[in-house]
C-alpha cells in the first residue's frame, strides 16, 4: 500500500482518566480484598466491615478533594449561542462546583429557529464540558475573570459565558464566585484535614487499633466541619437568569449536591462508628 | 424589525465585529491613533512636564458666568459631557455625563497603585491657603492592560471598562448579572421602586460610592439608583438623564407589550432595547455631535457597515479632546418648576441655584425633592458657559475627590491623564490629523491678542519649546466661538464616525436586519425632545424643539445667567486621615499583648506562690490520702474520716498521730508524732526515730497553727518553734486533732509549770516564717565559715554579702546542738566519736555549743601541731581523764566511725582487725589500756602523714581549705604528660571545637538556614513582589515580616523533629547518631525555641507596624492589598477588623498569647517549681500548630507556606507518637519492690515481651494509682540488664510522685494488698548506651545516678564473659561510684559484687568514692584507712566496707587528676568514652575537666556523654 498509513482520529469516549486512576487506589486494594475474602477465617464480618468502610470514606474524601460536585444545577434553556447568527436552540445548561473547579456544560437539545440563509450546521453532537479554576491559585483572585476572558476569546457559546460572567465578578453583591471561592478553600483545607486523620486512621488500625476510634471519630468531626464551613461560606443565591423552554424566565440555581451530602454522610458514619469503637473500648 | 429573531447584541459587546472580536467590547484597550509618547518610550510619565495645577491656575482659572455664545444649553453640557474626576478611584470619575459614559470609561485604578504628586503651587487660592508650599494633588495612574508597557514596542495601553459601541450599556450595564439585577422579568421592563424610579440599590450591586466631599465621609449605598452605569448617581443632571433613559426603555416596552401582548418578557425586553440602542444612537451621531462640535462638523452620511473600522476609544479622544465640554459646564443647575407657566424654583435650599459642587453624589436626594422634570426643564432654559479656556470652579476646584483629599482639579487631572496614557505633545498630534503645527501666537490668535500674558507665561512656563505643549491645553486654547477649535473637533467626529461605521449593529445598517426602513425613518426622526416628552410630565409648549440649543423665541428663557456669586459656597477640601479613630483601638491592642507574658508570668509566679503556700505541690496533693499505713491497723482505734484515716491512741500521758512533716517546701514525709510525758518524738511511720523535742521545765513552748477553716481541704500546719534547731512544722490531718496536741502539749507543760503560748496564722505567714532545716542550715553556714576565718585569719571565708558586724553579733551568740554538729562532719548525733567531741568542747552548757567554744576545737586543730591534734584526739578518747585510754573505748570509737563509712563486715571480725592494727602498732592483744606513745605509733602508720584535721561541712571551707579529694590515692601518674598543658587560645578553641564539634556544626547549619530563609523571602517581598501593592503600603516592613514568618515557620518545623524520642532512639544506633548528638535534643528544642521566639516578636511587632501602614489606606489601596478580603463600598476597614474581624488577625493575637503561655511556663524557674504547670501548657502545642495553620489560610496577603515547612516533621511527629504507643504498655504488674534507705525505692516489674532494650537507656513510667492531674509520666533509668526477665527501677524520692509512690508501696506491703499497676513507654535512647563503642569507657555514676550503671555493668560482664565474639568493643572499664555512703547503696554493692564476680578478664576497674568522708585533714578517715589496709591485706584485696575489690577512695573525685592518670595510661587511644550519670555539678565538673584534659592535644581525648537526674 503506497499511501502513509493514516487512521482516523479515535472519538474521546466520555470518561475520565483523571478520576479513574485515583479511584484505582481504591479499588484494587477492594477487588484484592474480595479475592482474599474467602480465605478470611477469623472475625470475617467486622474485618470486611471495616475495610470497606475505611475504603469508602477515603474514596469519598478524595472524590469530594477532586470532583466538582459540591453544588450543581441545570436548566433547559432556550437561547441564542452564537454571534453572526441568529439560531436560537433549546440545550441544556449545567453548572457544578466544586471545591478547587467549576464545570459548566452546555448540551444541545434541538434546533428551534433560524433565519439563516444557509442551512444550519448540524449542532446535534454539541456537547461542551469546560472545567474552569475557581481557586485562584497562587494570588490570583482574578482566575475566573481570566478564565471568562479566555472563554471570550476561545469563543465558548453565550450561555456558557453567562455563567462564567457571575463568577468572574468579584464586586459587592456580585460575589458569588468569590463566594464559592472561599467556601472552597476553606472546606478543601477541612477535607484534607479529615484525610490527614483518615490516612491516621487507617495507620492506626493496623498498628494500634484500639487508638483507631479517636481518629475515626476526628475523620467524621472534620468531615463534618467541612460541611457547615461549606454551608456558611457558600453564597445564599446564586440565580442566573435564562430564557426557558416555554420562552419564560428561569432561573438557573446552584444547591448542594452529591459531594457534600456524600461528606456529609461520611461524617455521620465515622462519628457514629468512632463513638462506638470508643464506647467497646471503653467498656473491654 | 424589532421582532425577536434577530441577533441579540451582546451586553460586553463582544463578536460584534467578525475579525476582532473584541473590539468595542468592556475591557479592551484604548485605540492608540497617534504615537505614544512616555518619556521612557514605555511607561513613564515626563516629571519635568510643567505642574498641571499650576497650568490650571494659570489658563483655566477665570469668571463664572460667561453665558455660551452658540446658545449651548445645559442639557448639552450634561448630556455630553466626559468630566474628567481623574480621582483616584474606579468609583470616582466625575460626571462622564451620558455620551461619555455610554462610549468609554478609563480611569479606573491600576494595582499596585501608581500615584503621581501634582506639585500645588504656592500660595494656591484652594489648596494651599495657608502658603505651606507643601501641598500636592494625589493623580493615581489608570488601570491598564497588563500585556502592554513591558517593551519599547508596546508601550502602555489603557483599559476602557465600557463598551466603545453605543449599545445601551449607559442603561443596561455591560455584564448579564447586572442587567439581570436591573429587570423586572415582566414584559419586558426594568424594574421599579417607586413608580418611574428605578429601585435603591439594597442589594449592593457594585455602584460608585465615594464619599461625598460636602460632607466627607461614606454613606450607605441603599440610597442610590441602581442603574446601568455604576458613576450614574454623580450628580443630579447625570442621574435625570439616567431616569429619562431608564424610563425610555420601560416606554418603549409598555408600547411593544400593547402592540403584541403575546410577546415574552425577553422578546420585549430585547426589542425595547434595540430601539432604546437605536434611538440614542441617532440622538448622539446626528443631534448630539453637531451640537457640540458646531453646525459645521457634520458625520458624513452613513453609507454602509464598514467591519474594517476599528471603533475603540482613541486616547487622544478620551483624554483630550472629548473633555472640552468642561468649559461649559456651569456652577449650579436652575431649577424650573413644571406647568403652563414659565416659573424657576428660587428657593432650593436657600439659594436661586443648585450648587453643583454641594451635591456630588447626593444627586438622589435632589432628583426625589425636586423630581427629573424640573431639572429638565432647567437644564433646557439655563444658557451653558461660554466655549473658552474657563472651567468654573466646581469642576476646577471643588469637584470631589477620595476621603484624604476631598477635592480635585479637574483640569489638571486631565492634563495629566494625558500624560498618563502617552499622549502626544500638542504639535505632534495636530501632524497625526494631518493638521499644520503651531507656534505660542497662533494656536489661538484671538485668544492671544486678549490674554497675551498668559499665553507668555505658559510659554514660560514649558521653557518656551511648543514641543512639548500638553495637548490638552492646546486643543482647549484653540476652542472659541464655535466651539472647539480644529484639532479637538477632528478627533471628536473621527471617534464618532469610527465608532458608528464599525457597528454591525447601527440601526442605519440595513446588513443587520435588526430594523426596516420604514423604522430606520421612524428612528432617524426621534430627538431628545421626543424621549423628555415621553418619560416626563412636562407640557409641550413648554420645552423648545432642539433642547441642546436656547434660541431666541424658545419658551421661558433663563431668569440669569448662573454665577458663583450668591450661590452655597463649596465646603473646602479637606484632607483626612484614615487612621482617624483607630488610635484607641491600636494604643490598647498594643498594650494588651504586651501585657500578654507579663500576665502569663504572673500566673506562673501565683501557681509557684500558691503551691507553697498550700505547703506542698497542690497538683498532686493527694499525699494526704496516705494515712493508712503501717502496722497501727492492726492495733486498732482507726477512726476514719471522710476516707482520710488518722489514727489516735488516747490515754493520759501518750498521744499518737500520724502527720505530715514539711520540710521545706517541696519536701514533705509522713511522720509520726508521739508526745510521752514532756517529750515529743518524731518518728518515720514505720519507727526509726527522726527527732526528739524535750520540753524543759520553765522553758516558753510557743506554738503557731493554721488559722482555723472548715473548707479547707487539708488539715492544720502546727509550727512547734525551737531554739538552736529548726522549727517542727507538721500538718495534721484535721482540726480535731489540732485541738487534741493542743490539750496534749498543755498537759506536757502543765507537768513542768513551763507557759505555752498559742497563736494562729495564716498558712502562707506560718509557713514562710518557719525556720526550716534550709534555713536552719544557712544561718549554721555561716556559723561555720566564721569561724573558720577567725581561725584561719581569712576574711575571704567570710560571705561576701554579709558584712562582719551586721549579723556577726547574733553568729557570736549563736549556739549549736550536737545534732548539727553531727550532721556538719557527716555523722549521726549519737556516734561515739560525735559524743566524745561534744563532750569535750561543750564546756558551758553540756547540750550546746557555743561559738567561743567551738572557735577554740577549731583553733586547736587548725594551728596546732599533728602532735598537739593527736593529743586532743587522745584527749577524747581519754573518757577518765587519766591519760591513758581503754582499749575498749577506742574500739568502740572505731567501731562507731566504720558505722559511718558503712562496713560491710561482722563486729567480730572489725574486732579482729582493730586488734591486729593495734598489735602493728606494737600494742599487745592483752594491753587493756592504750597510752599516748602507743597511739602516735598507731598513727605513725599513715602512709604519707596526712594532716589530720576536723572536717566539717565542705559547702563551708572547701573552697579555700583546697584538696579534699583522694585521687592521688591512684598511684600512677605518668609525669610525662604535662600536667599543665599550654593554654593558648587556639588550644583551647580547638579543644572546644573537638568536644562540640557535631554541636557546632549542627547549630551552625541552623542559624545559616535561618538566616538564609529569611533572606530569601525578604529579598522575594522586597524587590521581587512587584505586582503587589505590598511593598508600596508596607515597605520594607513586609519583607521583615515575611522573612520572619519564613524562617519561624522552619524552626517551628525543626522544633517537631527534637522531641521525636522514639525516632532518635532508633536513629542512635544507625551511623546517622555519629553526626547528630541526639543526646543535646532537648537543649536544641530550647535554642530552637528562642530562635522561634525571636522571629515570633519580629514578626508580630513588625506586623503591627504593618498594620498601622494598611490603616493609613484609602478603600481603592485596600482593594488592590487585600484581592481576597473585600469590602463594601461604604466600609472602610479600621485597625480592630485587621486585628479581631479577620482569621489572620485573631489568630495572631491568639498566637501571640499562647506562645507567652508556652514560654514562660518553660522558664527553668516554672520547670523547676511547677512542672506540672510546664507539661499543661506545654500541650498548648497543638493549638499552636493549629492556629498557626489558621492564620495563614486566609490569604491576606500571600498564600500560605507554612504547610509546606511543617508537613513533614508533623508527619515524622506523628509516626514517633504511634512508635510511642506502639511501645506503651499498660497496667504492668510489680512483681517485687523494696523501701530502700535514702529514699530510695526499688521495683521489678515482668518485662513484656515486645519490650525490647539497650543498657543505660530508660523509660517513663505511670501509674493509674497515683492520679495526679494529668497521669504523668515520670522518667527513670533501666537499671536492670538487657539480658533480664524483669525490669528493675531504683527510684528516689524527691517528690510528689516519687513519694507517692512510695507510700503506695508502703500501704501495699502493710496491708498485704496488691502493688500499684504501672504504665510504661519506652524505651528510650540515651548517650549511656554507647559506652560499648569505645575501647576505653569511663562511666561516672554519682548518687541514684548510679542506677542505669546497674544495667550496663551487668550487661559488660555478661557480654564479655561468655563468649568470646560480642558487639562490646570495650577492652577496659573504669566505673567510677560517687556517693555519699555505700552504706545506703547496699544494693548497688551487690551489683558490683555480682559484676566482680563475673569479671575474668578484669575489663572492669571499679572506684568508689565516698563523699562523706574526707581523704585529707581527717582524723576519721585516717583510722579507717589503717583498718582497711589490714583488712585487705588479710582478706586477699578485699575491702573491709563493700566486700569488694573496688577501691575505696573518701573524698569528691579529682576528675583533672583521674582524666590524666587515664591519659597516661591508654596513650594509644584515639577517644575515649565518658559516661556520666547523677547530679548537675557532677555532670558539669566532669565536663570541666573532660575540656581540661582535652586541651593536651597529642593524648587521648574524652567525649562525655551524660544524664543529668
Ligand atoms: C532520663 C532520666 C532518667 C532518670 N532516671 C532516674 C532513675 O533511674 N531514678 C530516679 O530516681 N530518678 C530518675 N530520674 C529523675 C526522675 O525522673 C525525677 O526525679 C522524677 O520524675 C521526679 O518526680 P516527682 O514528681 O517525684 O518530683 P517533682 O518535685 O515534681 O520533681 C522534682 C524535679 O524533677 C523534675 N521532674 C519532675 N517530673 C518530671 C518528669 N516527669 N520528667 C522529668 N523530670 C521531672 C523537675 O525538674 C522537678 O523540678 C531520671 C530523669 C531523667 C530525665
Ligand atoms: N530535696 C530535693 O529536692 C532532693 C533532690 N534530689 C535530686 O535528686 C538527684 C539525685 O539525688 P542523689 O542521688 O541523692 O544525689 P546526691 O546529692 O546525693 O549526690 C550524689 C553524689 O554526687 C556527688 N557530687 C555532687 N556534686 C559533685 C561534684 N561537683 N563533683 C564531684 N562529686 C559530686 C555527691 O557528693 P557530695 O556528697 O560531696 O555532695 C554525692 O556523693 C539530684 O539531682 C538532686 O537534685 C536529691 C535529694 C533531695
Ligand atoms: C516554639 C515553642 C515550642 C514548641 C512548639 C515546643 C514543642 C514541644 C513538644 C511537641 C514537646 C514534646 C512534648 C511531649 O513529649 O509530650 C516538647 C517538649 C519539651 N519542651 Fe518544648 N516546645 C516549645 C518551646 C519550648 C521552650 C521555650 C522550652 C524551654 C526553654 C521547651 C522545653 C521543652 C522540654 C524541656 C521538653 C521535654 C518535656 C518532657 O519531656 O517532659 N520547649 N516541646
Ligand atoms: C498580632 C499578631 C500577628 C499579626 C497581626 C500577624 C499577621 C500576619 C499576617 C498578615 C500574615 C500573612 C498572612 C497571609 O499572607 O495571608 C502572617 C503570616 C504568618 N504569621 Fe503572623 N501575625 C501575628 C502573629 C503571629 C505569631 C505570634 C506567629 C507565631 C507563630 C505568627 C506566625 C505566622 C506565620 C508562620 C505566618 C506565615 C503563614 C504561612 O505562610 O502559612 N504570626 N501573620
Ligand atoms: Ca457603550
Ligand atoms: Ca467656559
Ligand atoms: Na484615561
Ligand atoms: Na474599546
Amino acid at each position: 500500500n503506497p499511501s502513509p498509513s493514516d487512521y482516523p482520529n479515535a472519538a474521546i469516549p466520555n470518561f475520565n482518566m483523571h478520576a479513574f486512576v485515583i479511584f484505582s487506589v481504591f479499588l484494587i486494594p477492594f477487588i484484592a480484598y474480595l479475592l482474599i475474602l474467602p480465605g478470611v477465617r477469623r472475625k470475617r464480618v467486622i474485618t470486611t466491615v471495616t475495610y470497606v468502610l475505611m475504603l469508602v470514606v477515603g474514596a469519598s474524601l478524595i472524590a469530594s478533594l477532586i470532583l466538582p460536585c459540591w453544588a450543581s444545577g441545570s436548566q433547559m434553556i432556550y437561547t441564542q449561542f452564537r454571534g453572526h447568527s441568529n439560531e436560537r436552540i433549546l440545550a441544556k445548561i449545567g453548572v457544578e462546583i466544586g471545591l478547587q473547579k467549576v464545570n459548566v456544560t452546555l448540551k444541545f437539545e434541538r434546533l428551534l429557529s433560524s433565519n439563516d440563509v444557509l442551512p444550519g450546521s448540524d449542532m446535534t453532537e454539541l456537547y461542551y464540558n469546560e472545567g474552569f479554576d475557581i481557586s485562584g491559585t497562587f494570588l490570583s483572585v482574578s482566575s475566573m475573570a481570566e478564565a471568562l476572558h479566555h472563554g471570550l476569546e476561545n469563543g465558548l457559546p453565550y450561555p456558557m459565558l453567562s455563567v462564567l460572567e457571575y463568577f468572574s465578578l468579584n464586586q459587592d453583591a456580585f460575589d458569588w464566585g468569590r463566594h464559592y471561592r472561599v467556601a472552597g478553600h476553606y472546606t478543601h483545607a477541612a477535607v484534607w484535614f479529615a484525610f490527614a486523620c483518615w490516612c491516621l486512621s487507617v495507620v492506626l488500625l493496623f498498628l494500634l487499633p484500639h487508638n483507631a476510634y479517636k481518629s475515626i471519630l476526628a475523620t467524621g468531626i472534620s468531615c463534618l466541619i467541612a460541611c457547615l464551613v461549606y454551608l456558611l461560606l457558600s453564597p445564599c443565591e446564586l440565580r442566573i437568569a435564562f430564557t426557558g423552554e416555554n420562552f419564560e424566565r428561569v432561573d438557573l440555581t446552584a444547591t448542594f449536591s452529591f459531594c457534600f451530602y456524600l461528606i456529609f454522610s461520611m461524617g455521620i458514619l465515622c462519628v457514629l462508628c468512632g463513638l462506638g469503637l470508643g464506647i467497646c473500648e471503653h467498656w473491654r | 424589525g424589532i421582532q425577536q429573531n434577530e441577533e441579540f447584541q451582546r451586553y460586553d459587546g463582544w463578536y460584534n465585529n467578525l475579525a476582532n472580536r473584541e473590539w468595542g467590547s468592556a475591557g479592551s484597550r484604548l485605540h492608540r491613533d497617534a504615537r505614544s509618547h512616555y518619556s521612557d518610550g514605555v511607561y513613564s510619565v515626563n516629571n519635568s512636564l510643567p505642574s498641571a495645577r499650576e497650568l490650571s491656575d494659570t489658563l483655566f482659572k477665570g469668571e463664572s458666568g460667561i453665558p455660551n455664545t452658540r446658545g449651548c444649553t445645559t442639557l448639552l453640557a450634561f448630556f455630553s459631557k466626559y468630566s474628567s474626576l481623574e480621582i483616584q478611584c474606579r468609583v470616582a470619575d466625575f460626571s462622564g455625563q451620558v455620551v461619555a459614559y455610554e462610549i468609554m470609561q478609563s480611569n479606573g485604578v491600576s494595582c499596585p497603585l501608581e500615584t503621581l504628586k501634582i506639585q500645588v503651587p504656592i500660595c494656591d487660592s484652594v489648596f494651599d491657603k495657608g502658603c505651606q508650599g507643601k501641598t500636592e494633588i494625589p493623580f493615581t495612574r489608570a488601570k491598564y492592560d497588563k500585556a502592554t508597557g513591558n517593551g519599547l514596542n508596546s508601550p502602555r495601553e489603557q483599559i476602557n471598562e465600557r463598551t466603545s459601541w453605543i449599545d445601551g450599556s449607559f442603561i443596561y450595564g455591560t455584564t448579564q448579572p447586572w442587567v439581570s439585577s436591573l429587570r423586572s422579568f415582566k414584559q419586558g421592563r426594568l424594574a421599579e421602586g417607586v413608580p418611574g424610579y428605578p429601585p435603591l440599590n439594597n442589594p449592593h450591586i457594585p455602584l460608585n460610592n465615594p464619599a461625598p466631599p460636602q460632607v466627607h465621609r461614606l454613606m450607605s449605598p441603599d440610597r442610590l439608583f441602581m442603574l446601568g452605569d455604576s458613576r450614574v448617581n454623580e450628580n443630579p443632571g447625570l442621574l435625570s438623564f439616567g431616569l429619562i433613559l431608564f424610563r425610555w426603555h420601560n416606554y418603549n416596552a409598555n408600547q411593544i407589550h400593547r402592540k403584541h401582548p403575546e410577546w415574552t418578557d425577553e422578546q420585549i425586553f430585547q426589542a425595547a432595547r434595540r430601539l432604546v440602542i437605536a434611538s440614542m444612537q441617532k440622538i448622539i451621531a446626528y443631534d448630539f455631535v453637531p451640537a457640540l462640535l458646531g453646525e459645521d462638523v457634520r458625520l458624513s452620511n452613513y453609507t454602509k457597515y464598514m467591519p474594517h473600522v476599528p471603533p475603540g476609544i482613541s486616547h487622544a479622544f478620551g483624554a483630550a479632546a472629548f473633555r472640552f465640554p468642561h468649559s461649559i459646564v456651569p456652577p449650579a443647575m436652575l431649577l424650573r418648576k413644571r406647568g403652563n407657566k414659565c416659573e424657576f424654583r428660587t428657593e432650593v435650599g436657600g439659594y436661586p441655584a443648585l450648587r453643583l459642587c454641594q451635591n456630588w453624589w447626593n444627586a438622589q436626594d435632589i432628583v426625589k425633592e425636586y423630581s427629573v422634570d424640573e431639572i429638565i426643564l432647567g437644564m433646557a432654559s439655563q444658557i451653558a458657559e461660554r466655549d473658552d479656556n474657563i472651567v468654573v470652579e466646581d469642576l476646577r476646584d471643588y469637584i470631589f475627590g477620595p476621603m484624604h483629599f476631598s477635592r480635585l482639579d479637574v483640569v489638571a487631572s486631565s492634563i495629566m491623564r494625558g500624560r498618563d496614557n502617552g499622549i502626544p505633545p500638542y504639535n505632534e498630534l495636530r501632524r497625526t490629523f494631518g493638521l499644520p503645527p503651531k507656534t505660542w501666537e497662533t494656536i489661538n490668535e484671538d485668544f492671544y491678542k486678549k490674554h497675551t500674558e498668559k499665553v507668555e507665561r505658559l510659554k514660560e512656563l514649558y521653557g518656551g519649546n511648543i514641543l512639548y505643549l500638553d495637548a490638552y491645553i492646546g486643543g482647549m486654547l484653540e476652542g472659541g466661538e464655535n466651539g472647539p477649535g480644529e484639532l479637538f473637533k477632528e478627533i471628536i467626529k473621527d471617534q464618532f464616525t469610527r465608532i458608528r461605521d464599525g457597528d454591525r449593529f447601527w440601526f442605519e445598517n440595513k446588513l443587520n436586519g435588526i430594523f426596516t426602513e420604514e423604522e430606520v425613518q421612524m428612528i432617524h426622526g426621534i430627538t431628545l425632545r421626543d424621549i423628555i416628552k415621553a418619560t416626563t410630565d412636562i407640557d409641550e409648549p413648554m420645552l423648545q424643539n432642539d433642547v441642546f440649543f436656547f434660541k431666541e423665541g424658545d419658551p421661558c428663557p433663563q431668569p440669569f445667567q448662573v454665577n458663583t456669586t450668591g450661590l452655597e459656597p463649596c465646603v473646602p477640601f479637606m484632607q483626612s486621615t484614615y487612621w482617624t479613630d483607630n488610635d484607641t483601638t491600636y494604643v490598647f491592642t498594643l498594650i494588651g499583648l504586651a501585657c500578654v507574658p507579663l500576665i502569663c508570668y504572673g500566673i506562673g509566679r501565683y501557681l509557684v506562690n500558691r503551691r507553697i503556700a498550700i505547703g506542698h505541690n497542690s497538683a498532686c496533693d493527694s499525699l494526704t490520702t496516705d494515712f493508712l499505713t503501717d502496722g497501727y491497723t492492726q492495733k486498732g482505734d482507726v477512726y476514719g474520716v471522710n476516707g482520710l484515716f488518722w489514727y489516735y491512741r488516747y490515754s493520759k500521758l501518750k498521744f499518737r498521730v500520724l502527720a505530715l512533716e514539711w520540710l521545706q517546701e517541696e519536701y514533705i514525709r509522713q511522720v509520726r508524732i508521739e508526745i510521752e510525758n514532756t517529750t515529743l518524738t518524731v518518728k518515720k511511720p514505720r519507727g526509726g526515730i527522726l527527732r526528739i523535742i524535750r520540753f524543759e521545765p520553765g522553758q516558753k513552748i510557743d506554738l503557731f497553727h493554721s488559722t482555723p477553716n472548715p473548707e479547707a481541704m487539708h488539715g492544720p500546719f502546727v509550727l512547734l518553734s525551737q531554739k538552736n534547731n529548726h522549727h517542727l512544722v507538721i500538718r495534721l490531718p484535721s482540726d480535731r486533732d489540732l485541738s487534741k496536741f493542743l490539750d496534749q502539749i498543755r498537759l506536757a507543760a502543765t507537768s513542768i509549770n513551763s507557759e505555752v503560748n498559742v497563736a494562729d496564722e495564716q498558712n502562707s505567714v506560718l509557713l514562710s516564717q518557719a525556720i526550716t532545716k534550709e534555713r536552719r542550715q544557712d544561718r549554721l553556714d555561716q556559723f561555720f565559715r566564721e569561724a573558720y576565718a577567725k581561725s584561719f585569719n581569712d576574711d575571704e571565708l567570710r560571705d561576701s554579702e554579709n558584712s562582719f558586724d551586721s549579723t556577726n553579733e547574733d553568729i557570736l551568740n549563736e549556739t549549736i546542738s550536737r545534732e548539727e554538729l553531727a550532721s556538719a562532719m557527716g555523722m549521726k548525733a549519737d556516734n561515739e566519736f560525735v559524743k566524745r567531741l561534744f563532750a569535750m568542747t561543750a564546756k558551758q552548757n553540756e547540750d550546746s555549743l557555743s561559738f567561743n567554744e567551738f572557735l577554740t576545737v577549731l583553733r586547736e586543730f587548725v594551728n596546732a601541731s599533728q602532735r598537739e591534734k593527736l593529743l586532743t584526739l587522745f584527749k577524747m578518747c581519754d573518757l577518765e581523764g587519766t591519760n591513758r585510754v581503754l582499749r575498749k573505748d577506742l574500739a568502740e570509737l572505731v567501731r562507731s566511725l566504720n558505722q559511718t563509712a558503712g562496713v560491710n563486715i561482722s563486729e567480730a571480725m572489725q574486732m579482729r582487725i582493730f586488734n591486729e592494727v593495734l598489735h602493728n602498732a606494737g600494742v599487745g592483744n592483752e594491753a587493756r589500756y592504750i597510752t599516748y606513745d602507743d597511739f602516735n605509733a598507731l598513727f605513725a602508720e599513715i602512709p604519707d602523714r596526712q594532716p589530720v584535721g576536723l572536717p566539717f561541712n565542705r559547702r563551708v571551707f572547701q573552697p579555700s581549705i583546697g584538696e579534699t579529694s583522694s585521687l592521688n590515692s591512684f598511684a600512677v601518674v605518668d609525669r610525662s604528660i604535662n600536667s599543665s598543658a599550654p593554654m593558648t587560645l587556639i588550644h583551647k578553641i580547638c579543644a572546644f571545637l573537638e568536644t562540640y564539634r557535631q554541636h557546632v556544626f549542627i547549630v551552625f547549619c541552623f542559624v545559616a538556614i535561618n538566616l538564609v530563609l529569611f533572606f530569601e523571602r525578604f529579598w522575594h517581598y522586597r524587590y521581587m513582589t512587584e505586582n503587589r501593592d505590598l511593598r508600596r503600603v508596607m515597605g520594607a516592613g513586609i519583607a521583615i515580616t515575611r522573612g520572619a514568618a519564613g524562617a519561624l515557620s522552619f524552626c517551628m518545623a525543626l522544633i517537631l523533629l527534637t522531641v521525636c524520642r522514639n525516632i532518635i532512639t532508633l536513629l542512635r544506633e544507625t551511623v546517622v547518631s555519629q553526626y547528630i548528638p541526639f543526646d543535646s535534643a532537648i537543649a536544641f528544642h530550647k535554642i530552637v525555641a528562642l530562635f522561634a521566639a525571636f522571629w515570633a516578636t519580629l514578626h508580630t511587632v513588625g506586623h503591627c507596624v504593618n498594620f498601622y501602614h494598611v490603616g493609613t489606606q484609602s478603600q481603592e489601596g485596600l482593594a488592590c492589598l487585600f484581592q481576597e478580603a473585600f469590602f463594601g463600598s461604604n466600609f472602610l476597614p479600621s485597625i480592630s477588623y485587621w486585628f479581631y474581624g479577620t482569621i489572620t488577625g485573631l489568630t495572631g493575637i491568639a498566637l501571640v498569647a499562647v506562645m507567652c503561655i508556652i514560654y514562660v511556663f518553660a522558664l527553668p524557674c516554672f520547670i523547676k517549681r511547677a512542672y506540672h504547670a510546664f507539661r499543661l501548657t506545654h500541650l498548648l502545642t497543638i493549638a499552636f500548630y493549629a492556629l498557626t495553620f489558621l492564620h495563614g489560610l486566609p490569604k491576606l496577603l500571600d498564600s500560605p507556606k507554612f504547610v509546606y515547612y511543617v508537613i513533614g516533621p508533623i508527619l515524622i511527629f506523628v509516626i514517633d507518637r504511634i512508635i510511642g504507643l506502639m511501645q506503651y504498655y499498660k497496667k504492668l504488674e510489680i512483681v517485687s519492690a523494696e523501701i530502700l534507705p535514702s529514699d530510695i525505692i526499688y521495683i521489678e516489674f515482668r518485662r513484656p515481651r515486645t519490650f525490647q532494650y539497650k543498657s543505660g537507656q530508660w523509660l517513663t513510667v505511670s501509674s493509674p494509682s497515683i492520679p495526679c492531674t494529668f497521669n504523668e509520666a515520670h522518667a527513670f533509668s533501666i537499671a536492670s540488664s538487657p539480658q533480664d526477665d524483669n525490669v528493675k527501677l531504683y527510684i528516689k524520692a524527691v517528690g510528689p510522685w516519687t513519694w507517692k509512690l512510695r507510700s503506695e508501696l508502703l500501704r501495699a506491703q502493710n496491708t498485704g494488698s496488691p502493688y500499684p499497676l504501672i504504665h510504661l513507654k519506652g524505651p528510650y535512647g540515651d548517650g549511656n548506651q554507647e559506652w560499648m563503642n569505645y575501647e576505653v569507657a569511663i562511666m561516672v555514676g554519682g548518687g541514684i545516678g548510679v542506677t542505669p550503671y546497674a544495667s550496663t555493668l551487668n550487661d559488660l560482664v555478661q557480654l564479655t564473659s561468655n563468649d568470646a565474639f560480642h558487639r562490646v568493643r570495650c577492652r577496659k572499664v573504669y566505673f567510677l561510684w560517687v556517693c555519699p555512703t555505700h552504706k545506703n547503696y547496699e544494693w548497688f554493692v551487690d551489683v558490683l559484687k555480682n559484676v566482680e564476680n563475673q569479671d575474668r578478664q578484669g575489663i572492669l576497674e571499679t572506684h568508689i568514692f565516698v563523699t562523706q568522708l574526707f581523704h585529707k585533714f581527717d582524723l576519721r578517715t585516717t583510722m579507717l584507712y589503717i583498718c582497711e589496709k589490714h583488712f585487705r591485706a588479710t582478706n586477699a584485696g578485699m575491702s573491709m566496707f563493700t566486700g569488694l575489690h573496688a577501691k575505696n577512695h573518701f573524698g569528691r573525685p579529682n576528675f583533672k587528676a583521674f582524666f590524666q592518670f587515664i591519659q597516661s595510661e591508654h596513650k594509644e587511644q584515639s577517644e575515649i568514652g565518658v559516661f556520666s550519670c547523677g547530679p548537675v555539678n557532677l555532670n558539669e565538673k566532669i565536663a570541666e575537666g573532660c575540656a581540661e584534659a582535652n586541651r593536651q592535644r597529642d593524648a587521648p581525648s574524652f567525649a562525655h556523654r551524660f544524664e543529668t537526674f
